[in-house]
């Protein structure tokens, strides 16, 4: 469904801060899969995820979604095929309008008239029903501003409007890292639920090892650019917290062989 | 809740005051453990102030009892107020209860606690000595030749260190040729894949553990000392040359080997990630090729866990008959071939220790976490230096060299 080929970005190139984020990235998601992007700081994870948004253009390679070549799509262009929700809670909503008003919006995205349609009785009576499965008791708020909410709340909605028209593919960039250990809980539950209902097919960034154990079909690692693991299907299931962790730990020493030790093996590993 | 603890000539005296409940349970239980883990094995608590007892600290004197249970070690509760033992002897644990006065108890300060440097040193078999064999003598960095491999049995006194595959076959890479290290027959063995987990065999009924090896030094027989090493004042962790050079001075031999099963300080080794094997030369040509062979620590590894190491250590001036033997640079008069095995931490009891009891409850134990061709890591700067080790046992007895070794 997701095809990426040779991906590569490199940030000021030639000059003292050049960074290259992204390192010929080979990459296929199945339809109606659900995949975890883990990775240290700077590996490139979230990078991946805004090529694939849009947010910027690749250096090289290309990016398909189904039979699409949304390589040189604008962002919005994109948001036709790809729902997205951002780490910050007031992110993806406007904070002055009610919540039915913002689910309204989101249930018009990608047309190309999308304000034409009046917020009517039904289309009220469909939203209170969809608020519902939230079990967060926001169906009885939908004239609320969407501002006076908590940030789990707001995230939580944030993620039934980025599934509303259940896009081709659903990007999820670390959407519970600024919330409090209840609600990250709350809304990974959610994502879970609303991703396997919907059978949509996912692409998440997360830094919590029980979300990437707990969560995905799959588990993706990466590493200064690029992909240096691939959990999936028995093997995905396998892992547990600690596997991901001696993971990391073998992709950080691998670094450390450097020559002076390369040298001390030769002579001493015997 | 306060606890406060003082060393007595035979136990460890724990004043304790306030509730233990289920708010202070846990810190109850670690506080404990963590005094078994350094050494004390006989403990008791001075319960005059405790005020109450529930069920949750109930369970913690349980878990408590049981890890005493383990290393042989005993638990007392004295002065108790009626309720606390009225609450023991109702619930079954009567028998912790035992009328002694604190004052009954010796307190001795930790100068007299120091032990003479052979106060732990054991005799345990005057004349044994382990009888080692060049099974077979590929050393890394070339292709292997059909005339290294052996398959190889290891008996109930087995000890043994090397390379070598549970597999049958020599098949280039398929032949998964990986670090291993046996211990009373019982083999462990690092599969040589970034990902993988070490595997064991254990000895059953007639099943004997079969390795075919590429590298392996196999020795037999039995261990004539032990040495019971603990943190002293003055040095407080011992480096894995300290601890050979400690075997060689205790068999008064030229060349000796040796079992570790100590609390990790800091493990420093390598372990192999891909096989070597008929159709292909083992020669990394840079660092970054080495990476895909070889998995170096990096840092000290393995704190705070057990690990459990076979090595066999020679004066230099000695001659090395299986060439595996490499120089120390902690002890430059020292050379030595050692791997290690890694489980997780259970306290061990004090005093002399069966061997082979031990290996057994090990291997039956939580599986191993690794397994490591232990180095001496010497670079200028940023060498990690040697293994280290804070508390334990170490087995060793004198080697002999099997005559008609490869």
């Amino acid at each position: 469904m997701l095809k990426i080929h040779a991906v590569s970005k490199t940030f000021f190139p030639q000059t003292v801060n050049e960074v290259r984020a992204l390192r010929g990235i080979d990459l296929t998601i199945e339809e109606g899969s659900f995949t975890c992007i883990i990775g240290t700081n700077g590996s490139g994870k979230s990078t991946l995820l805004n090529a694939v948004a849009g947010t910027f253009f690749p250096d090289s390679g290309t990016i398909r979604v189904g039979e699409a070549d949304i390589t040189r799509w604008t962002e919005y262009q994109r948001a036709r095929l790809i729902g997205r929700v951002f780490q910050n809670p007031f992110a993806g909503t406007a904070a002055e309008m009610t919540i039915a008003e913002n689910i309204v919006l989101a249930m018009k995205r990608g047309l190309s008239h999308p304000l034409t349609a009046a917020l009517n009785k039904s289309t009220k009576s469909e939203i209170g029903d969809r608020v519902r499965m939230l079990k967060m008791g926001l169906e009885d708020r939908l004239d609320n501003p969407i501002g006076t909410l908590s940030g789990g709340q707001r995230q939580a909605l944030t993620l039934l409007m980025a599934t509303w028209l259940r896009p081709r593919l659903l990007l999820l960039d670390e959407h519970t890292a600024a919330l409090d250990p209840k609600s990250a809980a709350k809304i990974a539950e959610l994502t879970k639920l609303i991703i396997h209902q919907e059978k949509l097919t996912a692409l998440m960034v997360t830094h919590s090892m029980q979300q990437a154990v707990d969560l995905p079909d799959r588990i993706i690692m990466m590493h200064k650019g690029q992909i240096v693991e691939d959990f999936q299907k028995e093997q995905k299931k396998r892992v547990r917290i600690p596997d991901l962790l001696d993971t990391f730990d073998r992709v950080q020493k691998r670094e450390l062989m450097d020559e002076s030790v390369a040298e001390m093996l030769i002579r001493d590993y015997v | 809740m306060k606890i406060e603890a003082v060393k007595t000539e035979n136990a460890l005296l724990i004043k304790i005051s306030g509730r233990l409940d289920a708010s202070w349970s846990d810190y109850f239980t670690d506080t404990f453990l963590e005094y078994i883990r350094n050494g004390e094995h006989y403990l008791v608590i001075d319960a005059g102030e405790l005020t109450f007892l529930s069920s949750a600290g109930i369970r913690s004197l349980v878990r408590i009892s049981k890890e005493l249970n383990r290393v042989k070690g005993l638990l007392r509760l004295i002065q108790a107020n009626d309720f606390v033992t009225g609450t023991l002897r109702m619930t079954g644990f009567g028998e912790w209860l035992a009328d002694v006065a604190p004052e009954d108890l010796l307190v001795v300060s930790d100068d007299t606690n120091d032990k003479s440097e052979d106060t732990d040193v054991f005799v345990l078999k005057k004349d044994a000595r382990i009888v080692v064999e060049v099974v077979s003598a590929w050393k890394p960095w070339q292709q292997v030749k059909e005339k290294e491999v052996a398959m190889h049995e290891f008996q109930a006194d087995s000890f043994a260190l090397g390379i070598g595959s549970p597999y049958d076959k020599l098949a280039g890479k398929e032949s998964k040729y990986g670090d291993f290290v046996t211990f009373c027959g019982h083999v462990v063995y690092q599969m040589p894949e970034d990902r993988s987990r070490p595997d064991y065999l254990i000895p059953v009924a007639d099943f004997v553990p079969t390795l075919q090896t590429i590298q392996c030094l196999h020795g037999r027989g039995e261990m004539s000392h032990l040495w019971r090493f603990a943190p002293e004042a003055e040095k407080e962790r011992q480096g894995i040359s300290e601890l050979a050079s400690r075997a060689l001075a205790m068999t008064n031999a030229e060349q000796a080997a040796f079992v570790i099963l100590a609390e990790t300080e800091g493990l420093v080794g390598a372990y192999m990630i891909q096989s070597p094997g008929a159709e292909q030369a083992f020669k990394p040509n840079d660092f970054v090729e080495m990476r895909q062979w070889l998995s170096f620590c990096g840092e000290p590894a393995y704190t705070g866990e057990q690990s459990l190491v076979f090595g066999i250590v020679s004066r230099r001036d000695s001659p090395d008959n299986s060439g595996l033997l490499v120089p120390l640079a902690s002890n430059p008069g020292l050379a030595m071939h050692a791997h290690a095995v890694i489980f997780p931490y259970q306290p061990l009891q004090n005093g002399v220790l069966d061997l082979k009891n031990q290996i057994a409850k090990f291997f039956n134990g939580p599986p191993p976490k690794g397994v490591m061709h232990l180095l001496d890591d010497d670079r200028p700067t940023l060498g990690l230096g040697e293994s280290l080790f804070t508390r334990g046992a170490m087995w060793c007895a004198p080697v002999q060299w099997k005559e008609e070794t490869v």
